[in-house]
């Protein structure tokens, strides 16, 4: 039935395609689009229609249900770019992060839920993924405000949720930044992220922050440089989403923990 | 599955436990199969004799072919032995893995032959054995063997193989005990539907499931209609048409067995425990000390004051790791006894730990855990974890812990005694 209900939204918007540019740059249509915070980026339909997007609702959303795997849905629910109907909007130093950029007519807002990735299973969803630069933190920062899954899988053909980008755990979150720089590493969990690090005394951006049941790596380092303290922003996946975090609110400093840095 | 739902309904009270995952274990093998005849001569399969035993996550499989040579002229022949695998979260990589089939051999009238493999590296794509609505991608892997049969004879060809059933456990950081899924054995019969008329004169086959059955685990063939007895299940096919056979799936557990095996893997040493101090303790043969000697038939009897509410059990440890702490509640002796005494029903844990800041001081953190009332079973030494009611899970994490105090809030109050009992407290920590 949601499947159902998905179709007929995706027909009712099925309006036209959307066509983008990047930096007054035609590119061919795909359904994702990856840029950095000092990009700009001009979307386009043909008809005159309202531009959305589709966010996520951040929570924890659990892939181990009553003891068994399964498959937690993503809630999406839309949300006004402009209020008038239009054929073009202009997004001009986007923060980073991920984001679904459709066009509506309004008729029918429905929330989508789904696991899969909806900017490959839904016309006229165009996933954004924006970076702050080509560093290890740089490539994380694209998972920003996506939400919290436990723990994402790997959807058969379709690749894995945090490669997709729909949603992540901390080891994830610090795997995939290593996996967009062209590193094969597999996505292995807290425990398994381990025998690809190793132990370091050397704080800096992009420490590896392993708390036994978090991993967190090291934005900023703020207060005491070299030493951890709760000045000092993480980011990581952690409660419902990925964020960046001053660690001193996250109450993460109560419990011990090994600062490792990857394997050359 | 009953024991799964005894580790994961317990509510767990933590504001430090966040939760983080990964695949643990696992195979991608997808499924195999009957021999697929490369080269099409004009054979056909008179007889095929198929009996698989399955023990722990591996199957072993013994198929002895009849095989009669229709053709005017020998026949040099080509076979090809297909197993699929699968892309999953543990082998993203998606290549072949020696240990998915760790032995397999062939013989021709009983000479060996010498096997070629190789993999096919084009992909293709399968309904998923896990989620609905989604496909998996699989590759197929090929032992090859070569071989001829005179004109107008028969030869036996027998392949024997081990090979590791598909499945996928998981372990995250939230809790302690893993997420342990089916195992899968996938037999496709489809693949020998061009031979001769496309069927088999004459086919059995023979599951022997007996270890599944002595590890209180749980099976399910579906595909082909089998008869069971004593674990063994069996058919005899006269003309078993091979192009409408389905896939033969057999999927099962050993949960219990396995869980009992993590918990005994995980169980802190005696020697870490200091001291042990309880309460009341109703007789020397009955103290405090049964709770941590792991053995089944003896248990802890409090003195017999308001069926137990209010009792303490301390342990003393030494900046001891701890991830969990398991129960074994009641009397196990017999059911009788179970029933005869008070069981815990709600516990607080008070937990003292050492300030990793300062490893002189320590801080305490409380919590308290609603038990289910679980239906006596016998358990002995290698499956027991259906019994076992999880008190306390901290995950993963570096927390070392000097003192651990029980207190009993409420119990199930017993038929008989006013006494509580409590068979075996289990420390868990990853040392």
């Amino acid at each position: 039935m949601i499947y159902l209900l998905m179709f007929l939204f995706a027909f009712n918007q099925n309006i036209d395609n959307i066509k983008y540019s990047l930096n007054s740059q035609d590119l061919a249509s795909s359904s994702v689009i990856f840029t950095k915070t000092t990009d700009t980026i001009d979307f386009y339909c043909s008809n005159d229609s309202y531009w959305i997007y589709y966010k996520p609702e951040l929570k924890e959303y659990d892939n181990i249900q009553n003891g068994k795997m399964s498959l937690s849905k993503i809630i999406y629910k839309p949300e006004l770019i402009t209020n008038e109907k239009t054929n073009h909007i202009k997004l001009t130093n986007p923060k980073p992060g991920t984001y679904y950029v459709s066009i509506s007519d309004l008729s029918s807002n429905a929330t989508i839920e789904s696991f899969l990735p909806i900017n490959l299973t839904n016309e006229n969803i165009v996933q954004l993924v924006v970076r702050e630069n080509d560093t290890y933190i740089g490539y994380m920062t694209e998972l920003l405000g996506t939400p919290f899954i436990l723990p994402p899988k790997l959807l058969g053909v379709y690749g894995h949720q945090t490669d997709l980008r729909i949603g992540t755990d901390c080891a994830e979150l610090a795997i995939y930044g290593m996996r967009r720089m062209g590193y094969n590493i597999p996505y292995c969990g807290p425990a398994g992220i381990v025998k690809y690090l190793e132990p370091t005394n050397d704080l800096k951006e992009g420490t590896i922050i392993h708390f036994g049941f978090q991993v967190s790596v090291l934005y900023k380092d703020n207060g005491l440089i070299g030493q951890l303290d709760d000045q000092d922003l993480v980011i990581h996946a952690y409660l419902d989403k990925v964020s960046i975090d001053k660690l001193g609110d996250t109450g993460l400093l109560r419990n011990n923990y090994k600062l490792y840095k990857w394997k050359n | 599955m009953k024991k799964l739902v005894l580790f994961f309904l317990s509510t767990i009270v933590s504001i430090y436990i966040l939760g983080n995952g990964g695949p643990i274990d696992g195979c991608a093998v997808y499924k195999t199969g009957d021999i697929i005849l490369i080269n099409y001569p004009d054979i056909n399969i008179i007889k095929e004799d198929l009996n698989i035993k399955i023990v722990d996550d591996y199957s072993y499989v013994n198929v002895c072919y009849k095989l009669k040579n229709n053709s005017y002229e020998n026949n040099k022949i080509t076979y090809g032995f297909p197993v699929d695998f699968r892309r999953d979260d543990l082998h993203y990589d998606f290549v072949w893995l020696d240990e998915y089939v760790p032995e397999i051999e062939f013989y021709l009238n009983n000479k060996s032959l010498e096997i070629k493999h190789q993999v096919d590296y084009s992909i293709s794509e399968v309904k998923s054995l896990f989620y609905k609505n989604t496909n998996d991608e699989v590759r197929r892997s090929w032992y090859i063997v070569d071989f001829e049969i005179p004109k107008d004879s028969t030869v036996t060809l027998m392949v024997k193989y081990k090979i590791k059933n598909g499945y996928e456990d998981w372990g995250y950081s939230k809790n302690f005990f893993p997420v342990l899924n089916d195992r899968y054995f996938i037999y496709d019969f489809s693949p020998a539907k061009n031979w001769g008329d496309g069927s088999i004169t004459e086919f059995n086959i023979t599951i022997d499931a007996q270890d599944i059955i002595n590890k209180e685990g749980e099976i399910n063939i579906s595909g082909i209609e089998l008869t069971e007895n004593s674990g063994i299940y069996s058919a005899s096919i006269k003309k078993f048409d091979l192009d409408k056979a389905p896939d033969m799936v057999i999927s099962y557990n050993c949960n219990n067995f396995k869980l009992s095996q993590y918990i005994k893997q995980y169980l802190l040493p005696r020697n870490y425990i200091k001291e042990i101090k309880s309460s009341s303790n109703l007789s020397p043969e009955h103290s405090d000390k049964n709770m941590f000697d792991f053995d089944f038939n003896t248990t802890w009897v409090s003195r017999g004051k308001n069926n137990g509410i209010g009792e303490k059990i301390e342990i003393k440890l030494n900046k001891s790791p701890l991830s969990s702490i398991g129960l074994i509640n009641g009397n196990m002796i017999d059911s009788n006894s179970y029933y005869d005494y008070s069981r815990a029903k709600k516990v607080r844990i008070d937990l003292e730990i050492v300030d990793y800041r300062d490893s002189t001081k320590t801080v305490t953190k409380t919590e308290e855990m609603q038990l289910d009332d679980i239906k006596y079973s016998k358990i002995n030494n290698d499956n027991f974890a259906k019994m076992v009611s999880t008190i306390a899970d901290y995950g993963d994490g570096f927390t070392q812990v000097n003192k651990i105090t029980i207190t009993i809030l409420d119990v199930y109050k017993g038929n008989k005694y006013p006494n509580i009992c409590i068979t075996e407290i289990l420390l868990l920590a990853y040392l």
